[in-house]
């Protein structure tokens, strides 16, 4: 199990992340929401380590990740939010380094490496460099990476960004799959129609504080029939059509 | 103020940045930059005054010619990207209400402040003060003649030959300009020139001396098939500019060998330096670049001894694998602590292990053993065995890689980063002294090295004293490495915060 405590993360005086705590159960999907600038990736960068909380805890399996980052480090996979990888290197490639910077031995990276480029549909663009694919190659590029060593835990940022409709059904099943399977996926997206369909739970942050964490069921019966009312609710999220119709009159003035 | 001017100044602004630096490590570059060029200038005008009180003879007439066409040959050949607008301009300016002529002009009137303040700059002082105006028309005409040359061979990369002669010609350009650039302090002093008649710097003494009015001519038409080229060149490509500057997706059918080095255990980071050294083309311009500074030493040395005796040529072939691998080295070092794609580096974070940190950081020595060591020994092997022996030769290889084993030592002493994955200054010293001190050490390296290298070769005593001392040199290095190898976490200094600066920029 995940756990996450009191995290709280301050940029020279700013508070990103304020007293976040939330868990993720083996076989869970939980959907990470929230507007823009609402501490959502903050809080992915704290529990993969990229950036150090200003207070709170981590925990995996009642241990805080302090103790023995790396043995963490091992059971995660990591799609960030953007596709930042290595443009001169070809697909094959990049799977095979990160495997191997995962300690996987190089006969079973090269197999896994090529099984992924395949089912990914990268097969094609096997050998050519990453900077000449499409957002969406490179981002399947990432989840296959991510997948490559059978984690535990699966901390998604954005993931769907740049898939087409056949790639984002992939990812869904493969969720899907996953969590059968009895592992823990941290699933931060703006899609809510998605995080609808795949997520047992939601947290919904606002403005650095997490305003909303239920299941979407109780939710459902509690608040609105759907995620996207629910989310403008919780986010104090104004009425869409004054705000355009002031963008429009605004750069018409 | 008009989209033509707005785009004028963003593509000048573009000559002093680079997409490989985060914000901190361009305002590092842009100084390191500054400062050298200003101590390149300040040289070229003491050499100028220093010869200008005995000047009229033609060598020093094509001292200054020659100066200006190498020094603006080298300039383009760094900036070869920006000689016509390219995919990157079009991607982001073709969706705005830009037109392509604007574009176009833009990036060539950009492109001519930028020679044109590097011409001036260079030659107002050595020729149009402490000589005459029509040495500064001269040395001026060559610079161009240079840039037009450059702009015509890659209009010719571009529209006519396949897509790879692109980077070849670049390499070539910069390999002539930084070969030449020792060759022209014994330019002044040259007694046969008609030799030389060939090449065009020579063209442009014509222009200012008498006795070689008959090149003038050439000089001039020279000038003018370049211009015409270039022209051609960038009306073509103006017609086809969406074509060019969009590329298909390039599909490739073969692996390549360098993903093969993914065996050894370093968990992959050997093959990640040798693909990125192969593949990014400002590494490996970079790469290409300082290692020719040690050839182009070694060159000089060669057509020196040539040219006048009392010249020893075995020695100066015992010296080429220490300058060349010294310049490997250097080179290697300095990409290494370069970006490619620094936000990529994320991958490295995630997977950092304390107990694998040593094999990854030994990932950086093997590749300098691999790709700056072994390439001077082979490369310098056949100029050794025609200048001393096959004998002399094979006796000198042991010692000589010794040599640069320990300078290997020396220079990863102190060194926590996967290759590629900071931004970091050049230098964080101020240029200049750092300039002094590299080619201080550089010529030491060459002539000390080489001559005990020449004392081992001589006599099985000789080995044996020389060889035995490097050897435990050596050790004695690498068990101070190892001492602390792999001790501190990565470093990863993409933060403006965390970024060293010079002396020189503010802190």
């Amino acid at each position: 199990m995940l756990e996450v405590e009191n995290l709280t993360k301050r940029y020279r005086g700013i508070t990103a992340l304020d007293n976040a705590s939330f868990q993720i159960r083996p076989g869970e999907i939980l959907g990470y929401l929230g507007p823009n600038g609402s501490g959502k990736s903050t809080t992915v960068k704290i529990v993969t380590g990229l950036i150090e909380p200003s207070d709170g805890i981590v925990k995996f399996h009642g241990r805080p990740v302090s103790e023995d980052p790396v043995g963490f480090k091992r059971r995660m996979g990591y799609v960030p939010e953007e596709p930042q990888l290595y443009g001169h290197l070809t697909g094959t490639e990049y799977l095979l380094f990160v495997a191997r910077l995962r300690g996987i031995e190089y006969a079973m990276a090269l197999r896994r490496a090529e099984n992924l480029m395949r089912l990914f549909q990268l097969h094609d663009a096997r050998h050519s460099a990453m900077v000449s694919y499409s957002k969406g190659m490179r981002q399947r590029v990432l989840l296959a990476a991510a997948i490559l060593h059978d984690p535990e835990l699966l901390i998604l940022d954005e993931p769907f960004s740049g898939l087409d409709v056949n790639a984002a059904q992939l990812l869904r099943g493969l969720m899907q799959v996953f969590a059968r399977e009895g592992k823990m996926i941290l699933f931060s997206s703006h899609v809510l129609e998605v995080v609808e369909k795949v997520c047992s739970r939601v947290v919904i942050l606002y403005k650095g504080k997490i305003v909303l964490a239920d299941s979407i069921e109780n939710l459902r019966s509690s608040m609105a029939p759907d995620l996207e009312k629910i989310f403008a609710q919780a986010t104090h999220q104004e009425d869409a059509v004054p705000v355009a119709e002031s963008i429009l009159a605004a750069v018409r003035r | 103020m008009s989209p033509r001017r707005l785009l004028i100044e963003h593509f000048f602004a573009g000559m002093f940045r680079s997409e490989m630096l985060s914000e901190a490590g361009i305002e590092n570059y842009r100084t390191w930059l500054i400062s050298a060029a200003a101590a390149l200038f300040a040289f070229h005008t003491q050499f100028a005054r220093l010869r200008a009180r005995n000047f009229g003879q033609p060598s020093d007439e094509l001292f200054v010619t020659a100066a200006s066409f190498v020094t603006v040959l080298l300039l383009v050949s760094f900036e070869w990207q920006s000689l016509f607008p390219g995919a990157r301009d079009w991607q982001v300016l073709s969706p705005l209400p830009v037109r392509k002529s604007d574009i176009f002009v833009a990036r060539l009137t950009a492109l001519g402040m930028f020679l044109g303040i590097a011409m001036i700059a260079a030659n107002l002082v050595p020729s149009g003060l402490y000589l005459s105006w029509r040495h500064w028309v001269a040395a001026i005409g060559a610079g161009l003649h240079a840039v037009l040359l450059a702009m015509a061979l890659q209009g010719l990369c571009l529209l006519v030959l396949p897509r790879v002669f692109g980077f070849v010609v670049q390499a070539l350009l910069l390999a002539v300009s930084i070969v030449s650039l020792p060759l022209l302090l014994h330019v002044p002093g040259l007694r046969a020139l008609d030799r030389l008649e060939w090449l065009p710097p020579m063209w442009w003494v014509g222009v200012c001396d008498a006795r070689y009015a008959r090149l003038a001519d050439r000089a001039w038409i020279g000038l003018g098939i370049c211009f015409v080229v270039a022209m051609v060149s960038c009306a073509v490509l103006y017609r086809r500019f969406g074509e060019f500057a969009s590329p298909p997706l390039a599909l490739s059918a073969w692996r390549s060998p360098l993903t093969a080095l993914n065996r050894l255990s370093d968990r992959g980071v050997l093959a990640f330096v040798a693909l990125t050294l192969a593949r990014a083309p400002q590494h490996r311009l970079l790469l290409i670049g300082i290692a020719l500074f040690g050839a182009a030493f070694t060159f000089e040395g060669f057509v020196v001894a040539l040219l006048k005796s009392g010249r020893n040529l075995s020695a100066i072939a015992r010296a080429f694998p220490l300058l060349l691998g010294m310049s490997l080295t250097a080179a290697l070092t300095m990409c290494f602590r370069l970006p490619a794609e620094w936000r990529a580096h994320w991958v490295f974070r995630v997977t950092e292990d304390p107990l694998e940190r040593p094999g990854q950081l030994s990932a950086t020595v093997a590749a300098l053993y691999f790709f700056g060591a072994m390439p001077a020994l082979v490369i310098a092997l056949p100029f050794q065995v025609a200048a001393s022996g096959p004998l002399t030769a094979a006796a000198g290889l042991p010692i000589t890689f010794g040599f640069l084993a320990c300078l290997i030592e020396l220079r990863v002493q102190r060194w926590y980063r996967i290759p590629f994955t900071s931004t970091y200054a050049p230098s964080q010293m101020p240029a200049a002294i750092a300039l002094v001190m590299f080619l201080a050490s550089f010529l030491a390296f060459g002539s000390f090295g080489g001559m005990l290298v020449g004392v081992a070769a001589s006599s099985v005593q000789g080995f044996a004293i020389v060889g035995g001392i490097t050897a435990v040199t050596w050790v004695l290095l690498r068990r101070k490495r190892l001492a602390h190898w792999g001790d501190e976490p990565l470093e990863f200094t993409d933060d403006a915060g965390e970024v060293l600066v010079t002396r020189f920029a503010p802190e």
